[in-house]
């Protein structure tokens, strides 16, 4: 018995052996050498492919199969997870031929990490490079190198309850003070105004990212410039300071779930859905989740640009892309490159938006004639969307100081100043 | 007795050591290391170790590992030795009650996780029956505020694992002879007697399974806070698991990730081998 319980004690070692089992992994080679597309077209083979979900894929693979002669063998699994096996299987040269990377370098598995380390394929000979939206450059291309397809396009908006706000009598509003007025007409009828989860950390980034586009990449484009040059910092940024200051605004005057930091995610986009809260400023990629609160059906969910100033021209919307990268060592290259080919044809770039309640990535797409679409296009027309904030950050770890130091900052225990230094500090860190 | 050739245990040996001992080592050693999942590893010496210094996660992480491991061993080792006591008498309904208290056992961690999220939601199950009792007062954001998250996740451990305590107790109990009883009767003992110089030195090694398994589970402690709070709100429910999971596997630094592995492992082997010195000095073979 006591041998048996020292090992028990030792027990966590076991997540030193996972380390070192990924170490041990970490000599194994890929297949060397990428083919190149075969004239006649006549691919044959399998395209191996990990993605979050088959939605969207699921409009395409059959024909693509069929066109080709190439099968198709994909495996799906949640983000966080996908980006921790794909890790794994990038480091022992395992990984598959096509996979979904987040843009930038929000996570080790983010496009641009990868194409540093020169594990992703140089895409810009493709003929779809050319309909990337400018905005998304700086998500994925290394010079003139392209590294990623973008599948569709995601944007925070602030999403509501059409029959709360009909109930009411408020339209959606354009400026910053609308908005207020609208909170304040919500609060009054006994409405939740903005459904705030915040005991899911992540959740602080939405209606964060949502006033920084106007207030931050709108109000001062050249701040991430000075940023990366050491010219700036997050704490002598106005706009920095402003998008805290209204968000602790909205949270200490009554305009959001009380007790936020108690709240989980779902619950709080379950409030919209049964008319207890009338908004919640979230991803348009989690949309159809919301959509699926609503009684009424997914025609009683509404979307607009979430203001943050007084002039709607200076209205910004947050709007990032999802992606997926080929494999440098691809075993199938050519396949991988003609089943990015196939799904970029105008028609099939729009439905795989429509089918997954997105908006379409690339420029020459088909519209998309639905409300998320209608609410995102006006920006998209006048150049007015930004990444997603932390798109552009040199590492995940900024945005984990955002999300721990910004709870504590609700909580009270962190001050404004306290978050803009501690964003300071962990992007001096990944700067390093 | 026929004695077994000792070289029949190098099958088992050599296995034991290509998937415990050679990865345990390599992941100790990567803990002096920026090893970032690709690139080459550089040796940084005790550069991990520093940065868990002047890291706030990492050092409240320590803190609330510690604390856990504390109240949990103490409180829950208590109610399972309670519980065991109760049901190890003849009261009615005995069998059912102990399935009753054995029965969250049967759930995964994550299942409870979920669970008692539900239940600590503003306004929820809890609040609720507080409401319906009468004690709306004291109605709280228990998982959303900084001082009570901690110690709404620990209440919802041992809710989770007092069962375990309670049974290894019970068995303790019914390995005593019924005959010592009997006997400190007839010297006149009563019940605190008989508990105090009987059962108490005749349960030492019930005590030494109990605490040690509780101890181990505690200080390793990651479904219920990952499910719950994530760690948060800040970082008032970090665990020493969670931020080696987030370091290493969701920022891919891998060799701070080992290093945080590294102190938790070097903590556990040293609380566990503190803890089980001082409880084995009290067992007695009955």
């Amino acid at each position: 018995m006591d041998v048996d319980l020292r090992h028990r004690g030792l027990a966590a070692v076991g997540a030193a052996t996972a380390l070192a089992l990924l170490a041990a992994c970490s000599s194994g080679n890929a297949s060397e050498g990428a083919e190149t597309p075969d004239a006649d077209g006549d691919l044959g083979g399998t395209l191996t492919l990990a993605t979050t979900s088959e939605r969207g894929l699921e409009l395409f693979t059959e024909d693509f199969e069929a066109e080709t002669g190439v099968a198709v063998n994909g495996t799906y699994a949640e983000a966080g997870a996908l980006n921790e096996q794909l890790r794994i299987q990038i480091t022992s040269g395992t990984a598959p031929d096509i996979y979904r990377s987040a843009p930038g370098y929000a996570a080790p598995s983010s496009v641009l990490n990868l194409a540093n380390e020169g594990v992703l394929m140089d895409l810009s000979d493709q003929e779809w490079a050319q309909y990337v939206p400018e905005s998304f450059a700086p998500l994925q291309q290394d010079g003139d190198a392209v590294y990623a397809y973008p599948t569709f396009g995601q944007a925070i908006l602030a999403f509501y309850n059409k029959d709360v706000f009909e109930e009411v009598g408020v339209e959606p509003p354009t400026t910053w003070d609308e908005l207020v007025e609208v909170l304040d007409e919500l609060k009054a009828a006994g409405k939740v105004p903005i459904a705030l989860g915040l005991a899911d950390n992540y959740v602080i980034q939405f209606l964060t990212y949502a006033l920084s586009a106007t207030l931050v990449n709108g109000a001062e484009p050249d701040f991430y410039a000075d940023l990366e040059a050491g010219e700036t910092s997050f704490a002598e940024s106005a706009g920095w300071r402003e998008t805290f200051e209204k968000l602790m605004w909205l949270i200490d005057n009554g305009y959001t779930t009380p007790d936020p930091l108690g709240m989980p995610g779902d619950p709080a986009m379950q409030s919209v859905g049964s008319g207890e809260a009338a908004i919640v400023v979230m991803p348009s990629a989690a949309s159809p989740v919301l959509a699926g609160f609503f009684e009424g059906g997914e025609d009683r969910l509404g979307s607009f640009a979430f203001p943050a100033s007084d002039d709607p021209e200076e209205t910004h919307i947050p709007f990032s892309p999802d992606y997926l990268v080929v494999n440098k060592d691809a075993e199938h290259a050519a396949a991988a490159t003609a089943f990015l080919e196939y799904i970029s044809a105008p028609e099939r770039t729009a439905a795989w938006a429509e089918a997954t309640g997105a908006i379409p990535a690339l420029t020459n797409a088909d519209p998309v004639d639905n409300g998320l679409n209608r609410s995102v296009q006006p920006y998209l027309d006048s150049g007015r969307t930004t990444p997603f904030a932390n798109h552009a950050w040199p590492a995940g770890t900024i945005a984990d100081a955002l999300m721990t130091t910004g709870q504590q900052m609700v909580s009270g225990s962190a001050t404004v100043d306290d978050l803009l230094e501690a964003l300071d500090a962990a992007y001096e860190a990944a700067s390093r | 007795m026929r004695q077994v050739p000792q070289w029949f245990l190098l099958p088992a040996l050599a296995v034991y050591g290509v998937v415990v001992l050679y990865p345990s080592l390599a992941g100790a050693l990567y803990a002096f290391t920026d090893w970032r999942g690709s690139a080459e590893a550089s040796w940084v010496g005790l550069d991990n170790f520093r940065q868990m210094l002047g890291d706030q996660t990492a050092t409240a992480s320590l803190t609330n590992t510690l604390t856990i491991a504390v109240v949990l061993t103490i409180v829950q080792t208590g109610l399972g030795l309670l519980l065991a006591l109760a049901l190890n008498s003849a009261i009615r309904g005995r069998n059912l009650l102990r399935t009753v208290f054995f029965a969250p056992m049967m759930l995964p961690p994550v299942i409870t996780g979920l669970l008692w999220q539900y239940i600590y939601t503003p306004g929820g199950p809890l609040d609720s029956a507080m409401s319906a009792i009468g004690l709306e007062g004291l109605r709280q954001s228990w998982l959303g505020n900084e001082r009570l998250a901690l110690w709404s996740i620990i209440a919802s451990v041992i809710w989770h694992h007092v069962g375990m305590s309670m049974v290894i107790f019970l068995a303790g109990l019914q390995g005593i002879p019924e005959e010592l009883y009997e006997a400190a009767a007839i010297d006149g003992a009563g019940t605190v007697r008989k508990f105090w110089s009987v059962t108490r030195p005749l349960l030492g090694q019930a005590v030494t399974i109990a605490t040690a398994l509780t101890m181990t589970s505690s200080l390793k402690l990651f479904d219920q806070v990952f499910v719950m709070t994530g760690g948060g709100p800040g970082v008032s429910t970090q665990t020493l698991s969670l931020v080696m999971y987030k370091e290493a596997f969701v920022y891919g630094n891998y060799g701070y990730g080992s290093a945080i592995a590294l102190v938790l492992t070097m903590i556990v082997a040293l609380i566990v081998f503190l803890q089980m010195s001082v409880t084995r000095r009290g067992e007695v073979d009955a």
